[in-house]
C-alpha cells in the first residue's frame, strides 16, 4: 500500500519560529551576571593590541622585580558560575597568577608565552593553524599535545577572547546542508547546491558570514548515518530547514556554527539523538557547552535547543517493537542518574520525566530503530509529525 | 695472753726486684715483637719523649721573664720549598771528596778503615782528658766514631739549621739495610731487615748527669705526682734500647745538649742486664749545631718496611701537636713535612698529685715506704690532692679507732687501757709519767703499766666496757647491713628503688655516727675512771714483756708513727680509713686540652678545608643590627635628655622609630662590612645589599635576617664543615681528664672503606692506632645515634661519610685509664664514655644544621638551575612579540638584559605576602581594578560589589582542589599551616579562617620592648651560625679583638750591641789552639747567648780565613792565622 | 540586527544579510552578491511580493554602498589604486559579466581619464560587459 505522501505543515515549529523572530528583534545583548567575564570574538587588530599590552606588562614586571608573572582567569571549578537566566556556564572573576620563579608554573608560563608568540605570528600573517600544528612547532617545549592544547586555551582566556580569534582552530568535523547561503572570504556558497555530501563546516569561522536563508528551523543530528537518510531524501526541499551534524559530540566549530545560525537567523533548533544517556549528553553539549570549555560557552551554546527525538515515550507512541529496543547497562543507569543530578535537567521537568521513564522501562534505542517501520518513516512521518505537533522537550 | 698479736718488722717491706731483669725477659710484653707495628712502637716511644722534651723546654723558658731563646710561634711558618733530602743530596756530593782524603790519612797511620757497626769494640779506658795529642789507637777510633755520629746527625740537622733554635722541631728518619745473616739466622721469620732509627728534637736536651742515667730502668719516680705528659704512657726508652740491642747487638748513640752548657755531649753505650751502662764512647763534649736538643740513633731488626703504619702515626701526631714541626723521612727516601700550624704553645699543666679514690693498696704501700715525712697526716697531705689537714686528721682518727678495736687496746685522754671481753680478764692501765730511767738522769716520759685490782674499779670498768663491746657488735651488724644494701643498688635499675635504698643507707650511717659518739663517751668515762687514780691499781715493775705493752702503745697511736715505720696492721687500718672518706673531685687545672679553635685550625690547614674567613665579619655586624632600633631609641633619648625640655619623660615614652631610619642605619652598618675574601667583589655585595633592602618593601626588622641568611648562604655555601668541642675538664674515680673532639666534613674527603679509618683516637695527644675495637673512645662513638645528625653509619655504628673524626682524652693519670699493658685502648669507664658521647653530640648538632643548610641550598640550586633553563625560551618569545609590535619598550629592548634581570631574581625570596588586613583589602582591590583595566583594554567593565571578606568557597569546591592549590591559597590568605597537615585539615583551617575576621599585623615599629621580642625571635646570636664557631681564626685579626701581643721574632742577633766584636775576638786569639771555653773565659762571657754568638762569629772569621780551626776529639779549637 | 527579513504569503520567511555588514566587504563582493540573488534565488521564492521587495533591497545595496564606493575611488584616489580596482573588475567581468554591469557608466567616465592605461583598462572591462 503506497504510503500517501502526507504533507505536514509543521505548524508548531512555525509558531516557535515566529516567536523567536519577535523575541529576536527586541532581544538585547545577553546581560551577563556582573561577576562574570565576557569573552568577545575579536578581530585580528584587537587581539594584537591586547597581546602587546600584556607583553608590555610582563616586561614592566621584569624591569621592576625581575620576577614576571601572568594573571589569567582561573579555570578551577570554583571559578565557574552557572548563569541561570541564560542557561549558560560562565567564568568567574577569580584570577590565577602564574609566577615564572616557581617550580610549579615556570614550564607553564614559558609554554604560554610560546603560544602567544605563535598566535602573534598567525595574526600578523593572517594564517590559521590547528592545535596539532601548534604542538609540532615546539615539541620539545610542549612535550605532549595535551599540554599544548591546555596552554592554547590559557592563551585565549588570557586575552579574554575566543580561541578562534587567536587563529588557532580546532579541526572541524561537522557537515551542514540545507536552505542557506554563506560567504567564505570572496566566495558565495549555496549549501543546497553541494550535493548530498553537504558543506564541510570550515574551522575558519571568522571568514564565514551568513548572507541568505529561507529555512524555518535547524535540525542537529547525532550520527552521520541518520544525516545520509535526510540527504538522500532531499528533506530540506520538502521542509524549509538546515541540517547539521558533528558525527557525535559537537566539536567547537560545529557548535559555534550552529550557535551563529540559530542566533543570527533566529531559527528554532531541534536535536535528533539516540534515546540513550550518550545522546542526551550530546544534546546537553549543544544546549550549554561542556564544563571544560566553559570559558567560550556564550559562543558555543545554543540555549534554546529542543530535544526532538528519539524520546523514550516515542518508543510506545510509534510502537517501536521490543526487539528494536535495547536494555540499559549498569553504566547507562549511572549516567542517567548523573544527568538527573544536573541543574539543567532538574529545571526541565519533561526532560526529567523522559529520563526517569527510560529508567523505569529500562530501555534505550537508536534513531535507526525507527527504520523498522520502513526507511522513509523517519523523514516522512516521524519527524514532520512531531514538528507539527510540537512534540519535543 | 689473748687479744695481743705481735708482728715482726720486716714483714712490712715489699721485696725490691730489679726491673731490668724483669724487662729483659718480657720484651714481647712491651710490644716489640716483629711486625708492621714495631716501627710505630719505636716512634711512639721516642716521639712522645721528644714532644715532652720540647714542651718542658718551652714551659721552663716561658717562666723566665726575659728568656730570649724560647720558641716564638707568632709567625706563620712556610716550608713549601724546604726539603732535607735535597740538601742531603748536595751534601753527599761535596762529602765524597773529603772522604778520600780521610781514608788516605788513615792508611798512612796504618789503621785500616774500620766499619764501626760490626765488630764489638772492647772497652777502651779513655780517661777524661781536657785536651792534648791523640795518643792511642783507640782514641783515634773514638774520634772517628764521633765524627761519623756527627756526620750522620748533621745529615738531618744541617738542612734545618736556619730554624733549629727558633722553631720547635722533631725529625725522625728510618733507614733500612740488609740484615747480616748471622743476626737473622736463628730468627724464624723471613724477610727480616735491619733498620736504623734516628730522632732529633730541640727540646730541653740532657746534661751529662742525665745522660748517665739515660737508658736505665729507673724505679718509678720519687712520688706518684705526675704531669700530663705523653711519656708516662709507654715503658719508655729503656725497653726500646733493650729490644734494639737484643736484635742487632748495636749500641745506642745519643747526642744531647741542654741550654746551660756550651758543648753537646755524645755517648755510645750498651745497657746491661744488670741495668747498668757500658760505654763505647763515654759522654764527651762536641760542638753543637743546636742550642738545645737531643739526637738518638739506634738500630733494630724488623720485617721489611711497609708504608702506611708509621706514616699514619706521624700524621695523626701532627694533627694533635700543631705547635711543633714534624719531619719524617721513611726508608724509601720519601719525606713528609708537617709544618707548625698553631701560633700558640699549649699551657703547662700543673703537677697532679694522685686523688685518694684513684689509689690502690699497692700504690699507697709504695708511697708510704718511701715517704720521709714525720707523720702519717703530713704524708697524706703531701702525696694526695683534696687532702686538707682536716681530712688527713679524720683519716688518722678513723684508722686509730679501727686499730683500737682490732688490738683491743683503747687510747684515753690520759693513758691507755686494754679492752677485755670477759669479766675475768685482767685489766691493765698505762700512763706516761715523768720518770728517770735508762742512761739519762733527767725525768722523761715513761710508759707506766698498772694492773687493776680494786673490785669496784673493775666493776665500773666492766660496766663501761660491756657497753663498749655491745656498741662494737651493733657497729658490725650495721656495717654488714650497709654492705647488703650497697649490693642491692648495683642490681636494681629503677631510679625510684635506688633512691629509697640510699635513704636507708643514710639512716644506717647516722646510726654509726651515734655508736661512734657513744664509744667516745664511754672512753671519756673510762678516762675519768682512771685519771689521777692512785688507789685500786698497782704498778707492775720488772715486767718481762714490758716491750709488748710499749709496742701496743706505739702500734695503736697511728698518729704518732713515722710513715716509714708503719706496721702491716696499722697500714691496713689506714688504708681502710683512707678509702672510707668521700673526697671532693680532683682539681682539673692539671688537665690541659688542645682547645677547640686550635683543633679546628689544624684540621683546616692540614686537610685544606675551605672555610670562608668572613663568617666572623658577619657575626659582628649582626649584633649591632639587633640593636639598631635600640640604638636609635637611645640616641633619641639622649638628645631629648640633653635638650632638657620640660616634659622629657612622656617625650621619651612616645619616641617613635621610623622604619626609614632603621633601614638607613642598618645599611650603613651593612655597608661597613669589608669583605676580605678576594673572590667576592665588594661592589657586587654593596649592590646586593641595596637590592635586598629596597626590593623587600615590607619594612619589618626581620628583613635583616633575610639579608644575613642571603649572605651566609651565598658566601659560605661551598664551605666545608669543621667543628671541635672541648668539654669542661671532669674526673671519674679520682682521675681528672678532659675530653675533646674535632670533626671535619668535606666533599674532597674520601668516604673511608673501613670503619676504623674514620676515627682517630688520641690519649694525651698521642695517636692510638691499635686495639681500636675495644677502646672506650670507639664505644662512645658507637653509642652516638649518628642517624639523627644526618650521618650514615657502618654496620658497627661508626659514622660513615666524607669525614675525619679525632677524639683526644688527656689527663695526668691516663696511664691508669688504659685497658691493658699495651696502652692502646682506654678501659670502658661509664662516665668517660658518657663524657665523650656528650662531646660528640654537641658536634653532631652543629653538623646537622650544616648538612640541612647544605641540603636546602642544593635543593634551591637545583630549583634555580631548573628555572634558569626556561629563561632564554621565555625571553625569546617575549622579545619576538614585543619587538614586532608597537610595545612601548620597543626601543630599548634587549634580550640579554632581560635574561640577566630574571636570573638575578632567582633565589631571592619573593616579597613576603602581607596579610590582607581590612585596610589593605580596599587598597589592594583598587590595585586589582587598575591591573584589570590595564590588561583588558576594551573589556566592558563590570563593577564588582565590594564585600569585605574574600570569595567564600564551599567545602565541596575546596575538596576538588589539589593539595598544592590549597596550600597556595592559604599562603595567599595568610592561613598558618603545619607541614604535616593533611588535605582535610587544611580545608578545615580555610573554612575556619572564613569565620573569624582576619587579624592585621601592626606595621609601625614600637619602642624597644617589642624590639626585644623581635630580636629574640630573629637570628639568635652565634648559635645559629652553623659554620665552625672558629672563634679566633689564625689569619684574620678581626678589628675589635685585642691585638695579639706581638713577640719580636727571635733572631740570632741580640738587641743590645754585643760586647763580642771581631777585634776583641782576634785580640784574645793567639797562635796556640784554644777551645771555646778559653775564649769564653777570656772574653768574660756570662750569657749563654753571647757564647752562642761567639761561636757564630768564629765561624764567620773561619770562612773569611782570618782564623784557623781544628777539631780535636770532637772539640773545635782556634788560633790566629800567621 | 544583522539580518533583514522578508515574509512570504505562505508564512515562509526569507532572510538576507543587513546592508550595514555589506559595507565591510571587499569592493567587488556586493556586486557578486546582488547578481547571485537576482539570478539564482529570486524566482525560487515563488512569491511575487517577496521577489519585488528583495530586488528593491538589492538595488538599495548597489546604490547605497556598492556603486558609491567604486565611484569614490575612481574619482579621487591615485592611479595605482584605480588600476588595481579595474583589474579586479576586469577579472570579474570575464566570469560574471552581469555582476559588473552596474558600474558600466562609471567605467565610461573613466575612458575620459587622463591616464592612458586606465582608459585602456576601462575599455577592456566595458568590452567584456557589452558582449
Amino acid at each position: 500500500m503506497a504510503k500517501k505522501q502526507q504533507h505536514y505543515d509543521l505548524k508548531e515549529t512555525k509558531i516557535l519560529f515566529k516567536e523567536y523572530i519577535n523575541k529576536g528583534t527586541e532581544k538585547k545583548e545577553i546581560r551577563l551576571p556582573e561577576s562574570t567575564v565576557k569573552i568577545d570574538d575579536l578581530n585580528r587588530k584587537n587581539v594584537l593590541d591586547r597581546l602587546y599590552k600584556l607583553v608590555d606588562n610582563v616586561i614592566d614586571k621584569i624591569n621592576k622585580t625581575g620576577r614576571p608573572s601572568i594573571k589569567l582567569p582561573s579555570r578551577s571549578s570554583s571559578n565557574i558560575i552557572w548563569d541561570e537566566e541564560n542557561d549558560l556556564l560562565l567564568l568567574g572573576q577569580q584570577l590565577q597568577e602564574k609566577q615564572f620563579h616557581t617550580l610549579t608554573s615556570v614550564a607553564d608560563i614559558t609554554r604560554l608565552m610560546r603560544i602567544l608568540e605563535i598566535v602573534h605570528e598567525l595574526l600578523v600573517k593572517d594564517l590559521h593553524a590547528t592545535k596539532r600544528e601548534v604542538f609540532y612547532t615546539d615539541v620539545k617545549l610542549f612535550d605532549e599535545q595535551k599540554i599544548s592544547d591546555k596552554s592554547i586555551e590559557d592563551a585565549a582566556i588570557m586575552l579574554y577572547t575566543t580561541r578562534n580569534s587567536t587563529h588557532i582552530v580546532a579541526t572541524a568535523n561537522g557537515t551542514c546542508i540545507g536552505r542557506l547561503r554563506i560567504r567564505d572570504k570572496n566566495d558565495i556558497i549555496d549549501l543546497e547546491g553541494l550535493g548530498s555530501g553537504g558543506w564541510k563546516i570550515s574551522p575558519f569561522l571568522d571568514n564565514i558570514e551568513i548572507i541568505e536563508s529561507d529555512a524555518e528551523f535547524i535540525l542537529a543530528i547525532e550520527k552521520e548515518a541518520a544525516m545520509m537518510r535526510f540527504a538522500e531524501d532531499r528533506f530540506w526541499r520538502k521542509y524549509p530547514c538546515i541540517l547539521l551534524t558533528a558525527g557525535g559530540v559537537g566539536d567547537i566549530a560545529t557548535r559555534m556554527f550552529l550557535k551563529r545560525l540559530s542566533k543570527e537567523l533566529n531559527l528554532p533548533v531541534f536535536s535528533l539523538v539516540d534515546s540513550d544517556p550518550y545522546g542526551h549528553y550530546i544534546h546537553s553539549v549543544y544546549l550549554r557547552g561542556s564544563k571544560r570549555l566553559s570559558y567560550e560557552s556564550p559562543f558555543l551554546a545554543t540555549p534554546n535547543i529542543k530535544l526532538l527525538g528519539v524520546l523514550t515515550r516515542d518508543l510506545d507512541t510509534y510502537k517501536i517493537p521490543e526487539v528494536a529496543r535495547l536494555k540499559l547497562e549498569k553504566v547507562d543507569v549511572k549516567r542517567i542518574k548523573d544527568l538527573l543530578n544536573e541543574e539543567f535537567v532538574k529545571r526541565n521537568k519533561a526532560w526529567e520525566e523522559d529520563l526517569r521513564l527510560s529508567l523505569k522501562m529500562n530501555v534505550k534505542a537508536e534513531i535507526q530503530a525507527l527504520s523498522t517501520h520502513g526507511f522513509e518513516f523517519l523523514t516522512e512521518k516521524y519527524l514532520p509529525e512531531k514538528l507539527t505537533t510540537g512534540d519535543w522537550i | 695472753m689473748r687479744g695481743f698479736k705481735i708482728t715482726s718488722k720486716e714483714e712490712g717491706k715489699i721485696k725490691q726486684g730489679t726491673i731490668a731483669e724483669y724487662m729483659r725477659k718480657r720484651t714481647q710484653l712491651v710490644g716489640f715483637e716483629f711486625g708492621y707495628w714495631k716501627h710505630v712502637q719505636y716512634c711512639a716511644e721516642f716521639i712522645d719523649n721528644a714532644l715532652d722534651a720540647i714542651e718542658s723546654f718551652q714551659w721552663k723558658e716561658i717562666k723566665e721573664s726575659d728568656s730570649k731563646i724560647k720558641f716564638s710561634l707568632d709567625q706563620e711558618l712556610f716550608l713549601e720549598k724546604f726539603s732535607i733530602l735535597e740538601t742531603v743530596k748536595e751534601e753527599k756530593k761535596s762529602q765524597q771528596l773529603d772522604n778520600e782524603a780521610k781514608h788516605t790519612l788513615m792508611q798512612e797511620l796504618g789503621i785500616e778503615s774500620v766499619e764501626p757497626d760490626i765488630s764489638i769494640v772492647q772497652e777502651p779506658e779513655v780517661k777524661e782528658e781536657e785536651s792534648g795529642e791523640i795518643i792511642t789507637e783507640e782514641e783515634l777510633e773514638v774520634e772517628e766514631e764521633v765524627k761519623r755520629i756527627i756526620d750522620d746527625m748533621q745529615e738531618i740537622i744541617k738542612p734545618v739549621e736556619f730554624i733549629i733554635d727558633v722553631e720547635p722541631i722533631v725529625i725522625v728518619r728510618i733507614r733500612e739495610y740488609e740484615a747480616p745473616s748471622f743476626l737473622t739466622s736463628e730468627i724464624s721469620q723471613k724477610n727480616i731487615m735491619s733498620f736504623t732509627f734516628e730522632i732529633f728534637d730541640n727540646g730541653t736536651g740532657m746534661a751529662k748527669i742525665d745522660l748517665r742515667k739515660f737508658g736505665r730502668y729507673l724505679a718509678s719516680s720519687k712520688s706518684m705526682e705526675l704531669k700530663q705528659t705523653r711519656g708516662s704512657q709507654g715503658f719508655g726508652a729503656p725497653s726500646a734500647f733493650s729490644d734494639a740491642q737484643n736484635t742487632t747487638g748495636k749500641p745506642v748513640i745519643t747526642v744531647s745538649k741542654s741550654v746551660d752548657n756550651v758543648y753537646a755531649t755524645v755517648t755510645e753505650f750498651f745497657t746491661t742486664s744488670k741495668n747498668e751502662k757500658k760505654y763505647l764512647i763515654h759522654p764527651t763534649d762536641i760542638d753543637s749545631p743546636f742550642l738545645h736538643g737531643t739526637y738518638i740513633k739506634l738500630s733494630y731488626l724488623n720485617v721489611k718496611y711497609v708504608r702506611g703504619y708509621v706514616e699514619k702515626y706521624i700524621e695523626e701526631t701532627a694533627f694533635m701537636n700543631p705547635h711543633v714541626t714534624i719531619i719524617y723521612i721513611d726508608p724509601e727516601g720519601k719525606e713528609k713535612i708537617y709544618r707548625r700550624l698553631a701560633t700558640s704553645f699549649p699551657e703547662e699543666p700543673k703537677y697532679a698529685k694522685p686523688h685518694p679514690s684513684s689509689v690502690n693498696i699497692g700504690d699507697l704501700q709504695d708511697l708510704i715506704t718511701k715517704s720521709e715525712k714525720k707523720s702519717i697526716s703530713a704524708f697524706l697531705q703531701d702525696n694526695f690532692v683534696r687532702m686538707s689537714s682536716k681530712t688527713a686528721k679524720e683519716i688518722v682518727d678513723i684508722a686509730e679507732r679501727d686499730l683500737q678495736d682490732r688490738l683491743n687496746f683503747l687510747i684515753l685522754k690520759n693513758g691507755f687501757v686494754n679492752l677485755t671481753q670477759k669479766k675475768t680478764d685482767t685489766i691493765y692501765f698505762m700512763r706516761n709519767e715523768k720518770r728517770i730511767f735508762g742512761r739519762s738522769d733527767k725525768p722523761r716520759d715513761k710508759v707506766i703499766i698498772y694492773q687493776v685490782e680494786s673490785e669496784d674499779l673493775k666493776e665500773n670498768y666492766w660496766n663501761l666496757i660491756s657497753n663498749y663491746n655491745k656498741s662494737n657488735k651493733d657497729y658490725e651488724k650495721i656495717n654488714k647491713e650497709i654492705k647488703k644494701l650497697n649490693n642491692r643498688i648495683e642490681k636494681t635499675e629503677t631510679q625510684k628503688e635506688i633512691k629509697n635504698i640510699e635513704r636507708d643507707i643514710k639512716k644506717l650511717l647516722k646510726k654509726i655516727d651515734d655508736i661512734r659518739n657513744q664509744k667516745d663517751k664511754i672512753k671519756v668515762d673510762l678516762n675519768n675512771l682512771f685519771k689521777e687514780r692512785e688507789d685500786g691499781i698497782f704498778e707492775l715493775k720488772k715486767l718481762k714483756n714490758r716491750t709488748d705493752f710499749e709496742d701496743f702503745v706505739n702500734k695503736v697511736q697511728i698518729s704518732k708513727v713515722k710513715p716509714i715505720e708503719i706496721t702491716k696492721e696499722q697500714f691496713n687500718s689506714l688504708f681502710l680509713a683512707f678509702k672510707s672518706i668521700k673526697y671532693m673531685a680532683p682539681p682539673t687545672d692539671t688537665v690541659i686540652p688542645v682547645g677547640d679553635s686550635t683543633l679546628e685550625n689544624t684540621l683546616i690547614k692540614e686537610i685544606g678545608l675551605r672555610i670562608s674567613e668572613n663568617v666572623d665579619d658577619f657575626a659582628g655586624p649582626i649584633d649591632n643590627i639587633y640593636q639598631t632600633s635600640e640604638l636609635l631609641y637611645k640616641i633619641k633619648k639622649e638628645i631629648l635628655l640633653k635638650e632638657g625640655i620640660k616634659d622629657t619623660d612622656d617625650a621619651i615614652t612616645n619616641i617613635s622609630i621610623d622604619p626609614e631610619e632603621v633601614i638607613n642605619l642598618g645599611s650603613e652598618i651593612l655597608g661597613s662590612i669589608d669583605i676580605i675574601d678576594e673572590t667576592i667583589d665588594p661592589q657586587q655585595i654593596k649592590q646586593s645589599i641595596v637590592d635586598l633592602l629596597t626590593y623587600s618593601d615590607t619594612d619589618s626588622i626581620d628583613t635583616y635576617q633575610g639579608v644575613f641568611e642571603y649572605f651566609i648562604e651565598n658566601y659560605t655555601k661551598d664551605d666545608d664543615f669543621v667543628s671541635a668541642e672541648t668539654r669542661a675538664p671532669t674526673s671519674g674515680k679520682g682521675l681528672a681528664y678532659v675530653v675533646e673532639a674535632v670533626m671535619a666534613y668535606s666533599r674532597n674527603l674520601e668516604v673511608p672503606k673501613r670503619s676504623r679509618d674514620v676515627l682517630s683516637r688520641f690519649v694525651n695527644r698521642t695517636p692510638k692506632l691499635r686495639d681500636s675495637a675495644d677502646c672506650a673512645i670507639t664505644k662512645a662513638v658507637q653509642a652516638v645515634n649518628w642517624k639523627n645528625y644526618n650521618l650514615d653509619t657502618y654496620d658497627n655504628n661508626l659514622p660513615k661519610g666524607p669525614i675525619k673524626l679525632l677524639v683526644n682524652v688527656s689527663g695526668p693519670f691516663v696511664h691508669l685509664m688504659f685497658k691493658s699493658q699495651s696502652k692502646n685502648a682506654l678501659a670502658d669507664d661509664e662516665d668517660l664514655i658518657k663524657e665523650i658521647k656528650f662531646c660528640l653530640e654537641a658536634i653532631g648538632r652543629r653538623l646537622r644544621i650544616y648538612l640541612n643548610r647544605k641540603a636546602s641550598l642544593r635543593k634551591s640550586e637545583k630549583r634555580a638551575s631548573l628555572i634558569e633553563k626556561y629563561i632564554p625560551l621565555f625571553v625569546n618569545s617575549l622579545y619576538n612579540i614585543a619587538f614586532q609590535g608597537e610595545s612601548i619598550h620597543k626601543s630599548k629592548l634587549d634580550k640579554k638584559e632581560l635574561e640577566i634581570l630574571m636570573r638575578n631574581a632567582i633565589g631571592k625570596k619573593p616579597t613576603p605576602v602581607v596579610k590582607p588586613s581590612e585596610v589593605r583589602e580596599i587598597k589592594e582591590d583598587v590595585i586589582k581594578k587598575e591591573e584589570l583595566i590595564e590588561e583588558q583594554a576594551e573589556i566592558q567593565q563590570i563593577s564588582k560589589k565590594v564585600e569585605p571578606q574574600k570569595e567564600l568557597f564551599t567545602e565541596k569546591t575546596l575538596k576538588n582542589w589539589t593539595k598544592n592549590e590549597l596550600i597556595e591559597y592559604c599562603k595567599e590568605h595568610g592561613i598558618v599551616l603545619l607541614s604535616k597537615d593533611t588535605k582535610t585539615v587544611i580545608i578545615g583551617k580555610i573554612i575556619e579562617s572564613y569565620k573569624k575576621p582576619v587579624e592585621t599585623k601592626p606595621i609601625e615599629l614600637k619602642p624597644p620592648e617589642s624590639v626585644k621580642v623581635i630580636s629574640d625571635t630573629t637570628l639568635p646570636k652565634q648559635a645559629q651560625l652553623p659554620i665552625s664557631s672558629a672563634k679566633t681564626p689564625i689569619k684574620v685579626t678581626p678589628k675589635a679583638t685585642i691585638p695579639i701581643q706581638k713577640l719580636a721574632p727571635l733572631k740570632q742577633k741580640q738587641t743590645t750591641l754585643p760586647i763580642i766584636t771581631t777585634e776583641k775576638i782576634l785580640n784574645v786569639l793567639s797562635d796556640e789552639w784554644q777551645t771555646i771555653k778559653h775564649l769564653i773565659f777570656k772574653l768574660k762571657i756570662k750569657d749563654m747567648m753571647d757564647a752562642r754568638y761567639l761561636q757564630l762569629k768564629l765561624k764567620e772569621l773561619e770562612r773569611k780565613g782570618q782564623v784557623l780551626v781544628e777539631s780535636k776529639v770532637g772539640k773545635r779549637q782556634w788560633k790566629l792565622k800567621q | 540586527m544583522d539580518i533583514k527579513l522578508f515574509y512570504k504569503d505562505d508564512g515562509g520567511v526569507i532572510q538576507l544579510i543587513e546592508l550595514e555588514k555589506i559595507k565591510d566587504w571587499s569592493i567587488e563582493m556586493p556586486f557578486i552578491f546582488v547578481e547571485y540573488i537576482r539570478s539564482n534565488k529570486l524566482r525560487s521564492y515563488r512569491d511575487p511580493k517577496v521577489e519585488a521587495e528583495i530586488s528593491q533591497y538589492l538595488n538599495e545595496i548597489l546604490n547605497k554602498t556598492a556603486i558609491p564606493k567604486v565611484k569614490q575611488i575612481f574619482g579621487e584616489s591615485n592611479q595605482e589604486e584605480i588600476l588595481s580596482i579595474l583589474s579586479i573588475f576586469e577579472e570579474l567581468s570575464e566570469t560574471n559579466t552581469r555582476a559588473v554591469t552596474p558600474i558600466q557608466n562609471l567605467l565610461e567616465n573613466l575612458t575620459k581619464h587622463t591616464n592612458k592605461t586606465i582608459v585602456s583598462q576601462a575599455r577592456k572591462v566595458l568590452a567584456n560587459i557589452k558582449e
